[in-house]
């Protein structure tokens, strides 16, 4: 089994040298073009990646080649998390890894990297994205009014609107939360909210109860915790991501 | 509602070619982080900066959507609640619970009061066919008017457009888009308005639209006309193979001398696509035995995205879902809505990514039932019974709807559309 893997070598800008198994190698299309076309004993030159990027794309690639070939035993799920893990990095490491999955031509790589990224994006504010990301404002104030304005989409919010997601309820426990709606924010999360920023003029609410499901379905819900919203100035907008099992 | 013009053209003028998106990354890079974002929140992103702006209304970021990352694209549904030419459409996101009113179809001053018109959507266009109105230059003026007039909505532009008329004018017809080919397939139809539950005409003619040299081309018609029909076109290997048509209504009787009442047509009609110009009708025979009793109620097909199997066709009746076999040509039950509506409110059906959406109205006050002149008109809350073919799951989700009045679903037209 040992015998049949073959081994390149990579060499990163900084001069450094990774010795790594052709299967991992050749999930980057540009790897593996240069190599079935070009050099397959001398070393292979990565000008535009550094030490440290190419030794985390090397672990990434390793892990998914690992789990597709079975050799590790891991469930989609856990390779989820892995992948969610890894991309848990600050953002000039995570911009420096989306250059060199494009460089690299490795797209599984590269769609996780701009979908992080995009996530980082969307539930943030203009002004939010522009001091993250550095981008210069170059709208006068009525020109962002007038865009601002323009196409608008109403997010139903939670407060005081009664919007759920709920997943494979029974149901008696449907027409309860269909009914709680209406009258309180009532949210049900077996998950953490995910992202939550705040649009709501409508519900003057400050406070959201939580009530957080147990493992064990019969056990009655139980409220988990009380969080203050506070009320900025204008509005406050509301997403709530989360799954529930009753 | 479109850019003033002048700030379009000074965007325009203003916006230098070297501005990165995201300063650190290459712009196809940056282009493609922003692909990745749902149709949504394009909107809300736009005050960003002003290449953002022209870059999340190009017609560069809609084509990147769908042919690179076709599992990214939002699946929205645009709900017509009453005659579009007077109330806005809404689109609506079931996964961001957002509503986004679209401008209404241009006004005709003669036409009013259409209903049973249909709405498909090909590509990222959505289209408004056909349909049943009150013409005013007719006589007499109490008689509804078959309409032939075809609309198709414009994202980038936010504007309707007008296209060619069908050759026939109809309403409540059997339609399929074939994306494949870039058509569209209309049969059947008539002149049955919302307002008279009997009465109109039936047509046999069946037609295509070509999107590309926008004209209608008269196909082989129908064997009998019918009206009320449910079309749909079945995939074979990538490409569409066949129109089918299921349903509707063709003679009446009348009862008692008095009343009349339909003749439900319970056969299904397939058409051949494949090798050019329209095949010849097949005849697959009724869907429900000697003894059975033939169930009627909203016929819709999930569309298997991966190809590989056929697709699954499906009828709500009155709270059973029912799953139609090709093989047997029979329909068997599936399972039962898990929450029944209330008993006047009929149920909406669509397809939307894949899944069943079964709606329903709770807690929707029609004013006109009222007589408390202070009691506000409550649209209610939508309540979606989302059924997943495969899984055999429900879920359900709740959202306010925009509306000032509760939606009927027995006259609401809806049309699911990926952006």
């Amino acid at each position: 089994m040992g015998s049949t893997s073959t081994k390149i070598k990579l060499r990163t800008s900084d001069q450094k040298v990774f010795e790594v198994e052709k299967a991992v190698a050749v999930q980057s299309q540009t790897i593996k073009y240069i190599y079935e076309n070009g050099c397959p004993d001398s070393v292979i030159h990565v000008h535009s990646v550094s030490g440290d990027i190419l030794s985390k794309i090397l672990d990434y690639c390793k892990k998914h080649v690992n789990s597709a070939a079975g050799k590790e035993d891991i469930s989609p799920e856990e390779l989820y998390e892995w992948d969610a893990n890894f991309v848990k990095v600050d953002q000039n490491t995570l911009f420096d890894l989306i250059l060199a999955a494009n460089c690299l031509k490795i797209e599984s790589l590269l769609d996780l990297t701009c979908q992080t990224v995009a996530n980082m994006i969307k539930g943030k504010r203009p002004e939010e994205i522009r001091t993250t990301f550095n981008i210069k404002n170059d709208y006068t104030i009525e020109a962002e009014e007038a865009v601002r304005r323009e196409n608008k989409w109403a997010f139903d919010m939670l407060g005081g609107v009664g919007t759920m997601v709920i997943e494979e309820l029974a149901d008696d426990t449907m027409s309860k939360c269909v009914t709680n709606a209406k009258s309180r924010v009532c949210v049900i999360a077996a998950n953490q909210i995910v992202m939550m920023r705040s649009i709501s003029k409508l519900a003057n609410k400050k406070s959201i109860d939580v009530y957080k499901q147990p493992q064990n379905p019969t056990t009655p819900r139980i409220k988990e915790s009380v969080k203050q919203i506070n009320v900025g100035t204008g509005f406050i907008e509301l997403f709530f991501h989360f799954k529930c099992k009753m | 509602m479109p850019i003033p013009p002048s700030l379009a053209s000074t965007l325009l003028h203003q916006i230098d070619q070297d501005q990165a998106l995201i300063p650190g990354l290459p712009n196809d890079v940056a282009a493609l982080i922003l692909s990745f974002l749902p149709y949504s929140h394009h909107c809300r992103l736009k005050p960003t900066c002003k290449p953002w702006y022209i870059f999340l209304s190009s017609k560069t970021l809609h084509s990147l959507r769908r042919h690179h990352r076709r599992r990214s694209l939002s699946h929205l549904l645009c709900v017509f609640p009453e005659d579009p030419h007077i109330s806005s459409p809404f689109l609506f996101d079931p996964q961001h619970l957002a509503w986004r009113p679209l401008p209404p179809l241009p006004c005709n001053p003669h036409e009013y009061g259409l209903c049973n018109f249909t709405s498909v959507s090909l590509g990222p266009h959505i289209y408004v066919l056909g349909g049943s109105l009150f013409d005013t230059r007719s006589f007499p003026l109490d008689r509804p008017s078959p309409s032939s007039s075809a609309f198709r909505y414009n994202f980038l532009t936010s504007s309707w457009d007008r296209l060619a008329p069908m050759l026939s004018p109809r309403g409540s017809f059997a339609c399929a888009a074939i994306p494949s080919a870039d058509q569209i397939i209309v049969a059947g139809g008539g002149s049955r308005h919302t307002l008279f539950r009997a009465a109109g005409s039936r047509i046999c003619s069946v037609e295509r639209y070509d999107v590309e040299r926008d004209e209608w081309e008269a196909l082989d018609g129908l064997p009998r006309f019918r009206a009320g029909c449910v079309g749909f076109a079945v995939r074979e290997g990538g490409e569409e193979g066949e129109f089918w048509v299921m349903g509707g209504y063709g003679d009446s009787r009348t009862v008692s001398g008095v009343f009349p009442v339909d003749e439900y047509y319970k056969d299904a009609l397939v058409m051949e696509l494949k090798g050019n110009g329209g095949g010849k009708w097949r005849e697959l025979g009724d869907m429900w035995g000697a003894g059975e009793t033939p169930r009627f109620g909203k016929i819709v097909m999930v569309e298997d995205e991966d190809g590989g199997s056929p697709p699954a066709i499906f009828m709500l009746d009155d709270n059973d879902i029912l799953r139609y076999d090709m093989a047997s040509n029979r329909w068997q039950k599936e399972c039962s809505v898990p929450r029944r509506a209330p008993c006047k409110s009929s149920y909406g059906l669509v397809v939307l990514n894949e899944e069943l959406h079964v709606m329903t109205i709770v807690n929707g006050i029609d004013s006109t039932e009222t007589r408390r002149s202070r009691q506000q008109k409550r649209a209610g809350t939508l309540f979606m019974q989302i059924y997943h073919p495969r899984k055999k799951t429900w879920r359900c989700l709740v959202t306010k709807p925009p509306f000032r009045q509760p939606l009927d679903f027995s006259t609401t037209v809806m049309c699911p559309i990926q952006l």
